[in-house]
């Protein structure tokens, strides 16, 4: 009898450790897509990241400090001159137009992301990265429903953005950048989504071609100030002639 | 039979064990990732560090200015009035507020008249919005400083449709043909449309009437009213 039941809870323990052998075969199989790399790899990476970010952020804390003190000075002088003070004011209207103050206000967050990698779709290369027609497309929408504010993963949208295909990266700003996209605009959120939402509209567009998107209305989000140089040299303006 | 008793516990152990990190490895995070994951990593990294590198031009540029700007205010002369006076000006021609004259690239663009081939789309010789677009942000690719379609001068709302027979550019409504011009580097912008995979000769192939000519003195008007914002404002940096 003891030697019954002996076997049997042997029998048992046997059947389990089968069974967690096989679920930690099939999980691992189930990631082996092209050449793996640790997960520890990318933790470094991520730690880079953040230690970059970190540093980003007190270059514009340092930025934001030296602009404050020119404002102060400029706002010093336009207290003692009307005319000045009418100046400072419209400057500070066209630089708002010209896309190079940080802005807040409503608005939504995209998040673009590749395709789950699949065994027969090799995840070693980017879909959005490929299509960045769509990304041009999806700015120019959003722009169309009156979005006022757009950025890219951190990049400020104006005029003379470029977004391009160069080597492996898409440049915006001739700042390379990698998925996922985030995109963020200012305007009325429900004017946005349902502008991109609308179906064989864009978002279904790019849906069909596997990507991942997420659309998510804001009360608030901030968008920061073009950070690149802005300036004409070839553009003059017209004299005018009296 | 207290030895067997041990036995099984041991056993149990190592189940309970191997189960709670079988849970772990799956549900938590991968223990493998991609090469794409890490190459999407190395190209925020690089995207980040260009990033601060133009915020530092900035802080060298804007302390620069402080310095003049201090230096100035201490004058009882109108210098530092004329210096914002000079940013009133550059800041008004950016945003779009002036007319601008300078070198640049005039872009003719038509539907195609040739005879389509049977059971072709007749999609493929006419223009489209996205051509448009496309053909602008190759011109903004090659360094282009101002651009204006149809004498509409593109800012940074400014959104390009098609809308049935017609575009719509800053709302207002445009048929064919499009007349593109954008100031800047000519040369550059010329070879970046006319080249051999230019965009510009990607249309041509189509059968899409594309013609570039190079002019030394452009207008580009100002945009038409001013713009003016209804959500967003300001963020001020007051913590």
């Amino acid at each position: 009898m003891k030697k019954i039941s002996g076997m049997v809870v042997i029998g048992l323990l046997a059947l389990f450790i089968g069974l967690v052998i096989s679920i930690q075969i099939t999980t691992t199989q189930g990631s082996d897509h092209g050449g793996l790399i640790p997960y520890a790899k990318a933790q470094g990476y991520l730690e880079e990241l953040k230690q970059v970010r970190t540093e980003k952020d007190a270059a514009l804390q340092e930025l934001n400090e030296l602009e404050k003190r020119l404002e102060k000075i400029e706002a010093e002088k336009a207290n003692e001159d009307f005319f000045l003070a009418n100046l400072v004011s419209d400057l500070e209207k066209y630089k708002m137009a010209a896309g190079t103050v940080d802005v807040k206000g409503p608005g939504v967050i995209i998040t673009v992301d590749d395709p789950i990698p699949t065994d027969e779709y090799a995840g070693d290369h980017s879909v959005i990265m490929l299509r960045y027609e769509l990304l041009l497309s999806l700015v120019n929408k959003l722009k169309e429903a009156g979005a006022e504010a757009i950025s890219i993963n951190g990049q400020r949208i104006i005029v003379t953005t470029e977004i391009s295909l160069a080597g492996n990266n898409v440049n915006i700003n001739t700042v390379p950048t990698a998925p996922p996209y985030i995109i963020k605009a200012i305007g009325s959120p429900e004017t946005i989504e349902s502008t991109l939402t609308i179906r064989f509209g864009i978002i279904e567009q790019m849906r069909n071609f596997g990507l991942r998107i997420q659309i998510e209305q804001k009360d608030e989000i901030e968008i920061p100030r073009f950070s690149g140089i802005l300036k004409f040299r070839y553009a003059k303006p017209v004299k005018m002639e009296e | 039979m207290k030895l067997r008793i041990l036995f099984v516990f041991v056993l149990c152990f190592v189940i309970g064990f191997s189960i709670i990190i079988q849970s772990r490895a799956t549900n938590g995070q991968q223990l493998y990732v991609s090469s794409k994951t890490i190459t999407d990593y190395q190209t925020t990294i690089e995207s980040e560090i260009e990033n601060i590198k133009q915020i530092e031009k900035l802080i060298e540029k804007t302390e620069k200015k402080l310095e003049e700007y201090r230096a100035l205010s201490t004058d009882e002369s109108n210098e530092l009035k004329d210096r914002i006076l000079q940013e009133h000006e550059m800041y008004k021609a950016i945003s779009g507020n002036t007319d601008v004259q300078g070198e640049g690239v005039v872009v003719f663009i038509d539907d195609g008249t040739r005879e389509l081939y049977e059971g072709e789309d007749p999609n493929v010789v006419l223009v489209h919005d996205m051509d448009i677009l496309a053909v602008i942000n190759e011109l903004n690719r090659s360094g282009a400083e101002v651009i204006s379609v149809n004498g509409q001068r593109l800012t940074n709302n400014s959104s390009i449709s098609c809308s049935g027979y017609t575009i719509r550019i800053n709302d207002q409504f445009f048929a064919r043909p499009f007349v593109i011009r954008a100031i800047g580097d000519s040369k550059r912008m010329a070879a970046a449309l006319v080249g051999p995979e230019g965009y510009g000769t990607v249309l041509n192939d189509y059968g899409i009437i594309f013609r570039l000519s190079i002019e030394d003195d452009i207008t580009i008007n100002k945009i038409a009213e001013y713009q003016t914002y209804q959500y967003m404002t300001k963020a001020s940096k007051e913590e």
